[in-house]
């Protein structure tokens, strides 16, 4: 019986494939940062597109690399820019930023007032167990008037490999040259002191759940666990507060744009920058010839350049768009994708 | 030619018997064999992997204690300690509760009581992993650092020596911490096994040891005794189990690569880091160095259980009392439940002793302690799970509507559901169930039946313990390397091939159980009636191991339906309603987890609907297998 149920199971689900076989599906994996925006979007672009079907899985940034890396999806989300050695496996990826997010440091103390104000040198301090106390002098120096409490600070970081923590620590190694020359920046360091939490939700858990603690996460999970976030100094001793608005300030601030789109905008100048904030990444290959299906390659361009045109209205209240110039350099990178050596998109193709 | 024909036709019938008692053989065989090949080719492939990092590190690699992924320099040590003794601590707080729960439900229990019992505390293992991580983390957590740990200091911290293992600051996250989750992970999985073997051990035992005098304790103690083999293999598979947990421990653990003696202090195990690194790792060689950490945990799986298998064996050897005993070799059947050795167990010294020399009032005393004990280990068992499940309820009621039955995952500003998921699932399980029980059958029988006192048996038993304990996200990334990337993408076929392989080696070691505890008698009596051996064990056995077999496949099935880890990189998930094997396709735990884990307030209602839908999928399962199995043995 439960066989024969499972066989009509098994027929109905072929024959509705061979339903939709008509449409043209694209798959995505990667970074889970962007995912609600990219659930969004995919459910926006399918529905005025029916012969198309895109889908993406936040299976998270390293999964997705490895997904592109060996071809098993058709494109890539990712929180952190590939590195040299991980590009020299995968020849040929592009880096198109799709959306900007800031990192917010949470702290949670009984005692401990929100607004509080902390800087490079400070966060560095804390993550590298120099300052141990809330009532440290180079913390009481910033916040002058607030009465600090005596708590042991307990620190909380990522245990897992993640673009949060590149983030995170490619800014420490930008403020601190102790931290660059200690801890460094990867997706995964080596943590001096800590517990660790198995991402975002891990960090907030463990914030919220120990007092006196200090972490980070991306803005949206500080609002969703409802914790306070400390106001950041930034590189031109400006104190800012982390809102879509000033991580749009910082992106606009980074000066000559590198070639291959591998985007740092931490630490930013300008008055309005927010420090700690980052792009989120699409890769694709930059030769599509591998595709069986030449179509796929054209309607997966079109997709994407979707997303960096139409699908920007969709970016708030979570996320940063991308600046103009930004936008003129992945229009000109999606230009040049070739099949077969000719350019997939023609002119009008990416403006529609 | 001088034959006639009913002769003939005798002779074939014999011929035919004769076949299929080979094939039965090769069958069987088949089955144990593919456990060495799938632990070969997952050796393999891990050794291919971890070669490069074995090779720059060389024996410093299990002996270091840095792990500094920006440096390249990596080190297991801490995590090795971590899995060693998070694992140790889980089972001496798991053993002693589950075979309590246990007794209680086949020896104290009555009998309206036992049936549900059971049932709910198998609904333990349905619960996924990330739920017990989240529970764990908003739960256990702040009641460990306000309470348990400042006691345990207090406690302890000042005795010498001793005091070292209890020192730190109170943080909450910890190895105390991920150990008593891990214990109230793998309390299902022994007592249901326990509860089995239990059910089946000789009437003749238990009442002669009444009618000798015993007390209710005195003769439960020559049951366990009885039943020690059993009750072993049960515990190896909680061990496997604790072994290769990943996600519940990464929530709770703290994830702290320092070497620390305090068991109050964050840890990380060699399950926990994989979890937390393995996907994300960004350069070779520390790729390589995360695949040489599965390898040290295969070897580490192997070596404990080699050392428990000699524990026991130790411990086993004192009670004999000479040549009439039972067999001292553990991979042996205990159950050959002759008359003289029933009358053997029963005039242990120990027995004897507790008969002669205690008085009257202490057997009465004890009798009542034990009785109070297992009574609250039963009741403990339960109130855990009220405590999780109402949890779950809590959490979940509120993302439970009509949409959640009827529509697709999606964003969180439209009305959106998991119907894609649960029908993937169901396919999914279906599909592994498919290929995971006949393969997980066949090694049972195998082991039981043709394989008991071999060499290459003693070898697939001990594989099976080690499959057993290889981590999900080990299995996952080894499907993902040899189906997904020769196939060019992911596919459901895949997850359910790497689902089916975590089921086998549970369905095989409970079957193997379960089969070696059936009485000799009966064996002898169908062969002795002229039945083959292949009758004997497809129409004898088999039906009479039933109820326990039922078991290891409800345990596997609730075992895999809440795994996440090995489908990300195999089935990987699909937000559309396509249900085809070859592509990316949906299920209920990759939505759980990604929902759970993401910001959204709407995704995170939906994740924990989503949990409480799978354990209440599990329930009607675990229901629906019971029942038509009841059914059939009664017809």
């Amino acid at each position: 019986m439960p066989t024969t149920t499972l066989s009509r199971i098994l027929i109905a689900a072929a024959l509705s494939t061979v339903a939709c076989a008509e449409s043209v599906s694209i798959q995505g994996a990667g970074a889970t940062f962007p995912a609600p925006l990219y659930a969004k979007w995919t459910d926006t672009y399918n529905k005025d597109h029916t012969d198309t079907h895109v889908d993406y899985q936040p299976i998270g940034s390293g999964g997705g690399i490895k997904g592109i890396t060996d071809k098993t999806v058709q494109f890539a989300g990712s929180d952190a820019p590939m590195n040299d050695t991980q590009l020299s496996a995968a020849p040929g990826i592009l880096h198109l930023p799709t959306v900007a997010g800031p990192v917010v440091l949470i702290t949670h103390d009984d005692q401990l007032p929100s607004g509080l104000i902390l800087n490079g040198d400070v966060i560095a301090g804390i993550y590298l167990g120099e300052i141990t106390s809330w009532n440290d002098s180079k913390i009481a120096a910033l916040n002058p008037g607030v009465n600090l409490p005596g708590d042991d600070i307990v620190v909380c970081h990522r245990s897992d490999g993640s673009g949060t923590s590149y983030i995170f620590t490619n800014y420490l190694s930008k403020v601190s040259a102790e931290w660059k020359s200690k801890v460094g920046n990867a997706t995964a360091v080596k943590w001096p002191v800590g517990v660790g939490g198995k991402g975002n939700a891990g960090v907030s858990q463990a914030v919220k759940g120990s007092n006196g603690s200090i972490g980070y996460v991306e803005l949206a999970f500080a609002q969703n666990a409802k914790l306070n976030y400390a106001k950041l100094v930034n590189h031109d001793g400006k104190v800012v507060e982390a809102t879509i608005a000033s991580v749009f300030e910082a992106a606009k601030h980074v000066g000559p744009l590198p070639a291959d789109l591998r985007l740092s905008i931490t630490d930013a100048p300008g008055d309005g920058s927010y420090p700690i904030c980052g792009y989120t990444y699409m890769l694709v290959y930059s030769d599509l010839s591998y595709l069986k299906n030449p179509e796929q390659a054209a309607r997966l361009l079109d997709f994407i350049s979707w997303c960096e045109h139409d699908g920007q209205a969709l970016a708030a209240p979570n996320y940063a768009t991308i600046s103009d110039d930004i936008r003129a350099a992945v229009d000109a990178k999606l230009k040049s994708i070739v099949v077969d050596g000719k350019p997939v998109l023609s002119g009008a193709a990416e403006t529609k | 030619m001088g034959l006639s024909l009913d002769e003939r036709a005798e002779r074939r019938r014999t011929l035919v018997r004769r076949g299929w008692d080979v094939v039965m053989r090769y069958c069987a065989l088949a089955g144990g064999l593919s456990i060495i090949l799938s632990i070969l080719l997952l050796t393999l492939v891990l050794v291919y992997g971890a070669w490069p990092a074995l090779r720059t590190f060389g024996f410093a690699f299990l002996t270091t204690s840095d792990w500094d992924p920006v440096n390249g320099v990596f080190g297991v040590l801490p995590a090795l300690w971590g899995t060693v003794c998070s694992s140790v601590i889980a089972l001496l707080l798991a053993v002693p509760i589950s075979i309590g729960a246990a007794v209680f439900m086949v020896r104290l229990a009555p009998r309206w009581l036992a049936g549900p019992a059971s049932f709910l505390i198998e609904l333990l293992a349905a619960i996924p992993s990330i739920a017990y991580g989240l529970w764990g983390a908003a739960v256990l957590v702040p009641i460990m650092q306000r309470h348990v740990q400042p006691l345990v200091k207090e406690l302890f911290g000042h005795l010498p020596v001793v005091g070292m293992f209890f020192k730190g600051p109170a943080y909450g996250f910890g190895m105390l911490t991920a150990a008593i989750i891990l214990a109230i992970m793998i309390i299902p999985i022994i007592t249901s096994v326990t509860r089995d073997v239990l059910r089946v051990v000789p009437r003749e035992l238990d009442e002669g040891s009444y009618a000798l005098g015993s007390t209710w304790w005195q003769s439960t103690r020559l049951v366990l005794g009885f039943s020690k083999v059993g009750i072993f293999g049960a515990v190896m598979l909680g061990l496997a189990r604790a072994v290769g947990e990943t996600m519940a421990v990464t929530m709770v653990i703290g994830n702290s690569d320092q070497l620390s003696a305090s068991i109050l202090n964050p840890a990380q195990t060699m399950a926990s880091l994989l979890a937390n690194e393995f996907l994300e790792a960004d350069n070779p060689l520390y790729l390589h160095s995360l695949v040489a950490v599965a390898l040290v945990l295969l070897a580490t799986t192997l070596l404990m259980n080699a050392i428990a298998r000699w524990m026991i064996r130790k411990a086993a050897q004192p009670i004999r009392p000479g040549a009439a005993a039972v067999p001292a070799d553990t991979s042996l059947p205990i159950v050959v439940a002759s008359d003289e050795q029933i009358m053997a167990k029963l005039t242990t010294p120990e027995l004897l002793i507790a008969r002669n020399y205690h008085l009257p009032q202490n057997r009465k005393v004890a009798d009542r302690i034990f009785k109070t004990v297992t009574y609250a280990c039963a009741l403990l068992c339960i109130g855990l799970l009220v405590v999780i499940i109402t949890y779950i309820t809590y959490q979940g009621v509120s993302g439970l509507s009509l949409d959640f039955f009827t529509e697709l995952p999606g964003p969180s500003d439209q009305p959106i559901g998991m119907r894609n998921c649960i029908i993937g699932s169901l396919i999914l399980v279906g599909m592994s169930s498919v290929l995971g029980i006949p393969v997980g059958v066949a090694c049972g029988v195998y082991l039981a039946e043709y394989g008991r006192r071999t060499r290459l048996g003693g070898t697939v038993r001990l594989l099976v313990d080690v499959l057993a304990g290889v981590p999900s996200i080990v299995v996952g990334v080894v499907a993902y390397v040899l189906v997904v990337v020769p196939m060019g993408h992911f596919s459901g076929l895949a997850g359910s091939l790497a689902l089916a392989l975590m089921m086998v080696p549970i369905i095989a070691r409970t079957t193997e159980e379960m089969l070696r505890l059936v009485p000799d008698a009966l064996r002898e009596a169908s062969l002795g009636a002229g039945a083959t051996f292949a009758q004997t064990i497809t129409r004898v056995i088999l039906p009479a191991a039933l109820s326990g077999i039922i078991t290891g496949v409800v345990l596997s099935v609730a075992r895999v339906a809440g795994e996440t880890a090995p489908l990300l990189f195999t089935a990987l998930g699909n937000d559309g309603a396509i249900y085809n094997p070859l592509q990316p396709f949906p299920a209920l735990p990759l939505k759980i987890f990604i929902y759970a884990t993401s910001a959204d307030a709407q995704w995170q209602k939906q994740a924990w609907a989503g949990m409480l839908v799978l354990i209440l999928l599990i329930l009607v399962l675990n229901v629906a297998m019971r029942l038509s199995t009841r059914r059939r043995t009664h017809s």
